[in-house]
């Protein structure tokens, strides 16, 4: 069951610069996960942003001064699964020209890296 | 009598041989590229060292792993002692000092020359380590600092500046303190620490800190 727990992440497409880069995911984890101290909606707090540009790199919460509500999450069983959409340029403070490289966290588990060139 | 004993010793030795050889594929399919050293000692590891340590990860093959990526290694439980700060010690020009109040991570990155677009930076000191309070969500990120350049020291050859290589994978050592290089606070907190460096990710550790009362 633990193998289907994870977090995903895309880039959507039509970004000509860095300000106008967004990123969409989901995600899918068990409501008492051991490396996530809390529960139901308050799991989207704990997801992680990480961006990192030749040199510079920054890691931040997006979503820990969002207001979530219960209904931002999908809560089945022991499972909580949701979607996310995150406008970089809100979060990370470098941009300009680069190859990005762009990756989430929630708990233990870790999304797939994106390679973006802007 | 006798041709049908043979024909059954032949039998069953296909049948070992078979059996034996699937087993070998399987095994070296399975076979664990790297070991993560956990009776060491954490202390002793100095911070923002590009060396080898005991408690670096170790690669099953030395010299021709076939593992691509970065493997760091932390302990599972670090107790610090009260009532100390890690102004009360010694500190190095280097970053390191000789407190307890240490959060050592060893790491070890097997990546091609190519993963650094700027051929100047070591990769050692790129590989950026992020640390996540599992309560808060807070995250702390951080890299290895490098001291100053040396610069050219007289008589030695000059490094060849090739143009970095996708097929050449060289192994690089990282030792960073969390305390000191991340800022993650002398507190009571479960942390999911890893990695990265370009295209790279690591495995994932879960540290649990505590204070000893």
């Amino acid at each position: 069951m633990k193998d289907n727990y994870f977090i995903n992440i895309q880039s959507i497409p039509d970004h000509t610069s860095f300000d106008d880069l967004r990123i969409s995911g989901e995600f899918r984890v068990a409501n008492q996960e051991e490396s996530i101290e809390t529960k139901d909606s308050g799991i989207l707090k704990h997801i992680i942003l990480n961006v990192t540009r030749s040199g510079n790199y920054q890691s931040v919460s997006p979503f820990s001064d969002v207001v979530v509500f219960k209904d931002d999450v999908l809560i089945e069983s022991d499972i909580v699964s949701g979607s996310f959409k995150i406008k970089l340029s809100d979060h990370i403070g470098f941009n300009g020209e680069g190859e990005y490289f762009i990756f989430c966290s929630l708990g233990t588990h870790l999304s797939d890296i994106l390679e973006i060139k802007i | 009598m006798y041709l049908k004993s043979i024909t059954l010793i032949c039998k069953v030795v296909l049948i070992l041989t078979i059996f034996h050889v699937s087993a070998g594929e399987e095994m070296s399919e399975n076979k664990k590229l790297y070991e993560m050293p956990q009776s060491c000692d954490f202390l002793a590891v100095g911070n923002n060292d590009s060396i080898e340590y005991d408690c670096s990860p170790k690669l099953t093959d030395r010299f021709f792993s076939e593992f691509k990526g970065i493997l760091i290694n932390t302990p599972k439980e670090i107790i610090w002692p009260d009532n100390t700060s890690v102004d009360d010690y010694q500190k190095y020009p280097n970053g390191n000092n000789n407190s307890p109040l240490k959060f050592m991570l060893s790491g070890l990155a097997n990546v091609p020359d190519s993963v650094l677009k700027n051929k100047s930076d070591e990769v050692a000191y790129q590989v950026v380590v992020i640390a996540v309070n599992q309560k808060t969500a807070k995250s702390y990120s951080g890299k290895m600092i490098q001291m100053g350049d040396v610069g050219e020291i007289p008589g030695m050859i000059p490094e060849v500046n090739d143009e970095p290589s996708p097929e050449i994978t060289r192994k690089h050592y990282f030792n960073i303190d969390l305390v000191e290089n991340l800022g993650v606070p002398i507190a009571e907190a479960n942390y999911t620490v890893y990695a990265t460096l370009g295209e790279f990710k690591s495995n994932v550790t879960t540290v649990s800190t505590k204070i000893k009362k």
